[in-house]
């Protein structure tokens, strides 16, 4: 199977729902700026709420970085709109929900259930340019951790800022002397 | 501990090791001496000074000196104890400017051997341009380089940054292993490593070559 990282987003144009409104929103929209692609397998479900409610709670987080979310189901607009006047979890929404009911980006992002018509919990970290820079595909009953999502999208914006000539710190107490190693004197 | 009874082998040395080390001493040309200041109760200390010793025992080019901390005060002063265990390279009995806090363990042995081979010499090739520029800095500046044993950027920022301090008076750079102090990952808020703290303001992160050092110690007049 072929991975995702590094592929840059293919054209599409879908419809969506945002605080009440409905909008376009094609590929163009998801370039200058960080952007999440969150996948769930559809409205009106037990632990999408949850999940859709933990981000909305994070969801200044993600823009004080640059980073707009974006949700995804294979539901129509019209039902993310029934949703959120049914659900106080879904209102409070703030961000971009994006209706995929031809399964155009499920598709192109390789979570779409054919036979189920529904996506799997993908998520998808996507640079300025629309380029993927780190994915989760969880099997339709695991949840996601919002507060872990913005971790991996300030490391994805780190490593494009800092290059990859930095390492993340991780000391444990205790740990013994690293046996020493003598990989650059051939610099000499 | 009596820093007397300290052993002149460390059971992080290897025999490969020993002669991957003895191949660039073979090139030094001149001298160079290590002072080691320790807690001689601290088994990270007691562990130093036994890497140490070790290494200088390799070339007879080296000296090796260990010293207690109330010791240190009036024989190394220049060095700070703060931060042990504290090894400074001198040359000819003068302080480089070039010190470990920490086990230079790890590929900080990387360091460790490439300072010396700069304070000794005959050093690391430097670009005329970059020399005639350290040699117009006036400023004393204090490079901090907060690494972990196991980074290779953290190696090479080291090496770089002591190069400098090697080739100019006016520079010290310190390598300070992180996860002996706790409380400097605290006060600097280090979460990614190489961090490097240039007089208590500037900080990078990453490794960076010598023109990016340069444009922030030429800052400073």
């Amino acid at each position: 199977m072929e991975h995702m990282i590094n592929k840059k987003v293919e054209e599409f144009q879908v419809s969506a729902y945002t605080k009440g409104d409905f909008t376009e929103v094609s590929q163009e929209d998801l370039m200058g700026h960080w952007s999440v692609l969150f996948f769930y397998p559809a409205d009106f479900t037990f632990v999408c709420p949850t999940e859709l409610g933990d981000l909305a709670d994070h969801y200044e987080e993600f823009k004080k970085e640059g980073c707009e979310i974006y949700s995804v189901s294979e539901d129509t607009h019209f039902v993310h709109k029934a949703w959120a006047d049914a659900s106080e979890t879904i209102k409070k929404i703030q961000y971009v929900m994006l209706a995929d009911p031809a399964g155009v980006l499920a598709r192109q992002f390789g979570v779409l259930v054919e036979k189920e018509g529904q996506a799997l919990r993908g998520t998808f970290i996507l640079n300025p340019e629309g380029v993927v820079k780190a994915y989760e595909i969880h099997d339709m009953g695991i949840g996601r951790n919002a507060a872990e999502l913005l971790r991996k999208v300030q490391a994805a914006k780190f490593v494009e800022e800092h290059g990859d000539q930095v390492c993340p710190a991780k000391w444990q107490p205790g740990e013994e002397t690293l046996s020493p190693s003598l990989d650059l004197v051939g610099m000499l | 501990m009596d820093i007397d009874k300290i052993a002149s082998t460390s059971s992080l040395m290897t025999p490969e090791l020993e002669e991957q080390i003895r191949g660039v001493f073979g090139k030094l040309e001149g001298e160079a001496g290590l002072v080691c200041v320790i807690d001689p109760e601290d088994s990270v200390s007691v562990e130093m000074a036994e890497l140490t010793r070790h290494v200088a025992g390799l070339s007879d080019k080296l000296s090796c000196r260990i010293y207690d901390k109330e010791e240190a005060e009036e024989k190394a002063p220049e060095l700070d104890i703060s931060l042990l265990p504290a090894t400074g390279l001198y040359r000819q009995e003068e302080y480089s400017g070039i010190s470990f806090h920490g086990v230079t363990g790890g590929k900080e042995m990387n360091s460790l051997i490439f300072a010396i081979y700069n304070v000794a010499g005959p050093g690391q090739e430097m670009e005329k341009r970059m020399k005639k520029k350290l040699d117009k800095l006036t400023h004393k500046s204090q490079i901090k380089v907060f690494v972990s044993l196991s980074c290779h950027h953290c190696a090479q920022q080291v090496i770089t940054c002591q190069k400098m301090a090697a080739e100019c008076g006016v520079i010290e750079a310190r390598m300070i292993d992180a996860r002996l102090y706790p409380e400097l990952v605290e006060k600097y808020k280090i979460e990614r490593i190489p961090m490097t703290v240039i007089n208590e303001k500037e900080v990078l992160l990453g490794s960076k070559n010598m023109d990016e050092i340069y444009q922030i110690l030429r800052t400073y007049k």
